[in-house]
């Protein structure tokens, strides 16, 4: 599976390339004052307002660095009769994408974790990525921004 | 964090290798953000115009035929075609000059196995055929001479419906699709196969 890659600090993590709609720049957006600080703002996606959650913020604590290999992902969550439904995150360092083969693939590999949407581990050779569980991390957005 | 500690001095050595996090690591410029920003909120006008593709309608016979642009290569006016000896038949008419080379000269109705009235008369006499339209892909051009020739036309891809079986009396294989024009059915030449078919069958 290609799963694309993005990096809070050392760690790396990784999101199911299916489960990806665009990736776009680190565009304006629109800030609202009453959503947690996680939450970035919304991006104006083709007339469409998408929440931005700022990755960084989600499990760091800090906001995601001004670059350009900060961007943000549009993600598929659901097509259903209202139509195609995203959530967007905004992360450091997308710059890769990754082949996973099936024996590569750990489950919660990831020790100590709380958060709902993390616990997957994919290892190629050295490297170590943290899968993101996109329809879990909706989930646990559910009720903020627009979408 | 155990996972982490173990991978952590490898995942940095493996960032920094990438030359791509050393080349996007500077901040982007304002104006660079302001287009996109621009950009994106108009994107999904220019995006739906995508499925639309360019074919150029000509006639052979009594049958609207379309090709698409990519391959035309242009229209000549009233060339002399110069038979082969012993080579001519009713495919290959022959040469006909074509910026100063030679190209060799078909008669695509024949070849699609249209029927037309006037079949005998076809470019030995001037009559109707005065256009030849000058098809190439990669390798030598193909010409060929039509009735009339139309133009230029935008077509959406959802436009381009299935050959009817029934409607067609030639080689219906050699169109991807029929097109709604002007209250005529066009038929939609598959120019792949035909420079395939007119290279092996002629070449």
């Amino acid at each position: 599976m290609l799963i694309l890659t993005f990096y809070v600090d050392e760690t790396s993590y990784g999101i199911n390339c299916q489960h990806i709609f665009e990736v776009i720049p680190h565009v304006h957006l629109k800030r609202s004052l009453q959503s947690p600080d996680y939450v970035a703002g919304s991006v104006n996606f083709y007339g469409l307002p998408v929440t931005v959650i700022d990755f960084c913020r989600l499990v760091a604590g800090r906001a995601s660095a001004s670059c350009l290999h900060t961007r943000i992902l549009i993600l598929n969550i659901s097509i259903d009769v209202s139509g195609v439904r995203h959530l967007s995150i905004l992360a450091e360092k997308i710059v890769e994408i990754i082949d996973i083969k099936p024996s590569e693939y750990i489950a919660k590999g990831f020790i100590g974790n709380d958060l709902p949407y993390l616990g997957e581990v994919v290892s190629q050779g050295e490297k170590t990525v943290h899968l993101v569980n996109v329809d879990k991390l909706f989930e646990a957005m559910q009720g903020i921004g627009h979408s | 964090m155990e996972t982490q500690d173990l991978h952590f001095d490898r995942d940095v050595k493996k960032q920094e290798a990438n030359p791509a996090l050393l080349l996007f690591r500077k901040k982007p410029q304002e104006k660079y953000i302001e287009e996109c920003t621009q950009k994106l909120e108009k994107l999904k006008e220019a995006k739906e115009e995508k499925n639309v593709f360019s074919i150029f309608i000509f006639r052979l016979g009594n049958e609207w035929l379309a090709i698409t642009t990519t391959v035309l290569y242009e229209i000549l006016i009233n060339r002399q075609i110069h038979s082969i000896p012993h080579r001519s038949n009713e495919i290959l008419l022959g040469v006909v000059n074509f910026r100063g080379k030679f190209a060799l000269c078909i008669n695509l109705l024949n070849f699609l196995g249209i029927k037309s009235e006037k079949l005998a008369a076809v470019i030995k006499k001037d009559s109707d055929y005065q256009f030849f339209l000058a098809i190439q892909k990669e390798q030598e051009p193909w010409i060929f001479p039509v009735a009339e020739v139309y133009g230029v036309v935008h077509c959406e891809m959802t436009s381009l419906e299935k050959v009817p079986a029934t409607r067609l009396k030639f080689k219906g294989e050699y169109l991807r699709g029929v097109i709604k024009w002007n209250g005529k059915s066009v038929g939609y030449l598959d120019e792949e196969l035909l420079f395939h078919s007119l290279e092996r069958s002629i070449l």
